[in-house]
Order: C-alpha cells, then sequence, then structure tokens
C-alpha cells in the first residue's frame, strides 16, 4: 500500500527528472524546455524550473553527461577515418618531398601511387551507399591517366 | 609453439605476401599499415615497424627512408629473399607463409 505522502514525493521526483531529461534534450535553453514540458502536461514556471536548477544541479549534471557523450562519439571514429586522414597526411609528404627534389624517386612515385589507390579505395568503401558522380570504369580510367600523364607510371 | 609468437609469424608472412602482390615496387609504410588492417591484422605502427625492422634484418624486404624538405617518408619492398621465401625454396622459422 502506497502512502499518499509518498506518493506525492515519488511525483515530483518523477517531474523533476522528466524537467532535467527535457532540459538536457533541449540543449539547456529553458524557454524551449518549459514548452516542451507543457506539451508533455507539466506547466511549471521559470521561477520553479530556475530554483529546480540551482537546487538539484542541473547545469553540472548535464554538462557531465555532455561530456561522456562526447567521449563514446570520439571513440566512435571509425578506424577507416583515421587511416584515410592519415594517408591524406601521407599523401601531402610525398608531394612535399617531390617539390623539394630534384631528380626523379621512382620508388617513392610508386609508394606514392599506392597511396593514392588506397586513398580511392578506402573512400569508396567508407561511402558504399552515396551515388558515385563517376562509375568504376571512369574512376579507374581517370586514375590511370593522372598516373601515367603526372608520374609517367603505365599499369 | 605459444599463440602470441605463432600470431607474430603470420603477420610478418601477411607483409611478404603484400610486399610480393606490388614487387617490384615499394609500399609506403603507413599504406602496408593500413593493408594489414585489412587483413584483420590489426597492429599499431610500432608493432607493424618491430615486425618490419625483423624482416629487414633477415634480408627479407628492404626499408628504405627519404628525407628532404623536414619530411621524411618510409617504403618498404621485398627482396629476392623474401621472394624465395614466399616461393618455398627456403624457409625461415620466424616467419609463415603458408596461408
Amino acid at each position: 500500500m502506497v502512502h499518499s505522502d509518498m506518493k506525492g514525493k515519488s511525483f515530483i521526483a518523477e517531474n523533476r527528472e522528466l524537467a532535467f531529461r527535457k532540459y538536457c534534450e533541449c540543449g539547456g535553453n529553458v524557454e524551449l524546455t518549459l514548452r516542451e514540458l507543457e506539451k508533455e502536461g507539466l506547466k511549471l514556471s521559470k521561477k520553479t524550473f530556475y530554483e529546480w536548477m540551482k537546487k538539484f544541479n542541473f547545469e553540472e549534471r548535464r554538462a557531465k553527461i555532455d561530456t561522456e557523450r562526447q567521449k563514446v562519439n570520439d571513440s566512435q571514429i571509425s578506424f577507416e577515418e583515421k587511416m584515410l586522414s592519415d594517408l591524406l597526411k601521407q599523401k601531402e609528404k610525398y608531394e612535399t618531398y617531390f617539390d623539394s627534389i630534384n631528380l626523379i624517386d621512382n620508388q617513392a612515385q610508386f609508394a606514392y601511387a599506392n597511396i593514392i589507390k588506397t586513398i580511392i579505395d578506402l573512400s569508396r568503401k567508407m561511402k558504399p551507399k552515396e551515388k558515385e558522380i563517376k562509375d568504376p570504369a571512369e574512376m579507374k580510367r581517370l586514375a590511370d591517366e593522372i598516373l601515367e600523364n603526372e608520374y609517367g607510371i603505365k599499369r | 609453439m605459444e599463440a602470441k609468437t605463432e600470431r607474430y609469424r603470420r603477420i610478418r608472412g601477411a607483409i611478404l605476401k603484400l610486399l610480393a602482390y606490388q614487387h617490384p615496387g615499394t609500399i609506403d609504410f603507413k599504406v602496408l599499415h593500413f593493408l594489414l588492417d585489412d587483413l584483420r591484422y590489426t597492429i599499431s605502427e610500432e608493432e607493424c615497424s618491430s615486425h618490419v625492422h625483423y624482416l629487414a634484418g633477415k634480408g627479407l624486404l628492404t626499408k628504405d627512408e627519404r628525407k628532404s624538405s623536414g619530411v621524411e617518408i618510409v617504403m618498404v619492398s621485398i627482396t629476392p629473399k623474401g621472394l624465395d621465401l614466399l616461393d618455398g625454396f627456403i624457409e625461415e622459422p620466424g616467419v609463415d607463409v603458408r596461408f
């Protein structure tokens, strides 16, 4: 049997948690939070809401949740995305190297062509559902053209 | 043989196979690292570097470094001895090429 005063306290606690949840969903915007709460059937005055914010540390709790959420998001950056970023940096290194030397370095050119190919393959793998601007045969033809005209490498 | 050492042998074999595919060309070290991950051998760059160093010490691959204008690039290529190992003409206990 639930005592009526306990029932009332549970109701307030639930409303408070609803208010906090909406506050987080609304990105800390109090006006928007109050409007959303009203839609849920909970009409609060700004004064009451600010009191709850202060008494129950809404801001601090929200900041902690945001920090944790960011940590989770960061860890979900895929290996492919990191690899693509590393490969693009590596490509720039090779380009800087080529610009700085006065001779042809065939081995480096071969390795550079491999980087380009890997970047193309990886980009395609990361976006399989997107419509390609050119079809694969056309992409291959373009890549071959670049390798031949720019680097004298024939497949 | 321990599972860990078996894994090391297979990773080294995988490295040689990847290099053989590009022979006589080279692969950039970072590309090699990525290709190993593509083959489900997810290892750190440090570990990859350690295996490359081992294989270079055995004469199975060469590691070329280039430095210019403040950039350093590392390229790897298989040697004739490395190809002989893959073709079964020689044996090397620290490398597993049987897959």
